[in-house]
């Protein structure tokens, strides 16, 4: 009778521990070895230090161009590429750069006069779609779509678009809806939102 | 002694070392050491979090001492003197502070001193991003939908009809002459 009592105390001390262990490790994140041995050590962080983008690739949508920067416009809102460069993507140099905390900002043209530019397919992006960003420290920063939205361009919602720091985003924009041509183009601007998911 | 100490302390590393290089991927692999380093420091450090963020912005101090449990100041240009709060049940120490939005963007120095004299750095990032409601014009031509230039509906209407009219009276005119 006390024969199956060990084997069975020492099954459920070994279960009790693997639950334990199990119940700790969802609480505390993916269990890393570091981690595992040095528990009041600094956690590792997700995010990169700065470096500014250079290459862009989608390849959902088979787009792959180089990347510059861009700053500020006369009307105050980000700079797009010059018409020259419409082939280009441009990097909000005053953002965060992609793999550091914050919405990094890529605008790209949808198209010019001359048809089709970097930006065309991007309003047929689907969420779950991973965008590689290669950086000049040579590493590439894998982020998800998350969120694919068009707002008016008049109206951009700037906390949704610039205000979360809470990891290391990106955010594609580019032109979208009615033509209405003069000085404002297209009515609508398209908003990729995507999120950090790999570092390479 | 102190050399005999490092070299056992090299060797009860080691294995774990070789485990952390065998198991992280081949471009995570040279960051390994840094846990390690903390390790043999006793474990101070302070991390920001989120360690980027726009000038008005709030972020989070995450620090510990070692062994020390007494609250700790951490001090920036970035945002002035913030005192950590020791967390219940752990080594950490714990606070905040908002980075003014008059800062300047660049990278800071953030200092954490201990009540016991041990220090450590962690550097912050300081963006001074403008927020545009409007948007960028990233739209050169109008040929977006497949096509050519899209003539606005105003202008077409009037000229299919101004065509049509002087079709029209074209064949008017026509059918009047020969009679």
């Amino acid at each position: 009778m006390a024969r199956w009592r060990v084997p069975l105390a020492i099954g459920l001390v070994l279960a009790g521990v693997f639950g334990l262990g199990l119940a700790v490790g969802q609480a505390t994140g993916p269990l890393s070895l570091p981690r595992f041995w040095w528990s009041d050590d600094e956690p590792a962080s997700a995010a990169l230090p700065p470096s500014r983008p250079v290459r862009i690739e989608i390849p959902a949508l088979d787009i792959e161009a180089k990347i510059h920067k861009v700053g500020l416009a006369e009307d105050g809102s980000i700079a797009a590429p010059s018409l020259r460069r419409a082939d280009e993507a441009g990097w909000y140099e005053d953002g965060p750069t992609p793999g550091q905390y914050g919405p990094a900002v890529i605008v790209g043209h949808v198209d010019d006069r001359r048809g089709p530019a970097v930006f065309h397919k991007l309003a047929s992006i689907r969420p779950g779609a991973r965008i590689k960003i290669t950086r000049r420290d040579d590493r590439v920063a894998v982020f998800r779509v998350t969120e694919v939205k068009q707002y008016d361009k008049a109206a951009l919602p700037a906390d949704e678009v610039y205000g979360d720091f809470s990891r290391p985003g990106l955010r594609l924009i580019t032109c979208g809806g009615r033509w209405v041509g003069g000085s404002t183009g297209y009515a609508d601007n398209v908003v990729v939102f995507a999120t950090l998911v790999d570092t390479e | 002694m102190s050399g005999v100490q490092r070299m056992v302390g090299a060797a009860a590393l080691l294995p774990a070392a070789l485990l952390t290089a065998l198991l992280a991927a081949p471009a995570t692999a040279p960051a390994a050491p840094s846990p390690a380093l903390a390790h043999a420091q006793g474990g101070v450090f302070v991390q920001v979090n989120p360690n980027t963020i726009q000038a008005g912005y709030q972020v989070g101090i995450h620090a510990s001492c070692g062994e020390d449990l007494n609250p700790a100041t951490v001090r920036s240009r970035a945002f002035g003197e913030v005192t950590l709060t020791p967390l219940p049940g752990s080594r950490f120490l714990q606070g905040s502070a908002t980075v003014p939005s008059d800062t300047r963007a660049g990278q800071y120095e953030v200092d954490l001193r201990c009540a016991n004299g041990n220090r450590a750095q962690a550097e912050l990032f300081v963006l001074g991003m403008s927020q545009p409601t409007r948007g960028p014009n990233t739209g050169g031509g109008g040929a977006l939908g497949g096509g050519g230039p899209v003539v606005p509906a105003p202008l077409l209407v009037g000229g299919v009809s101004a065509a049509a009219l002087a079709a029209g009276i074209g064949l008017l005119r026509a059918r009047r002459r020969p009679s």
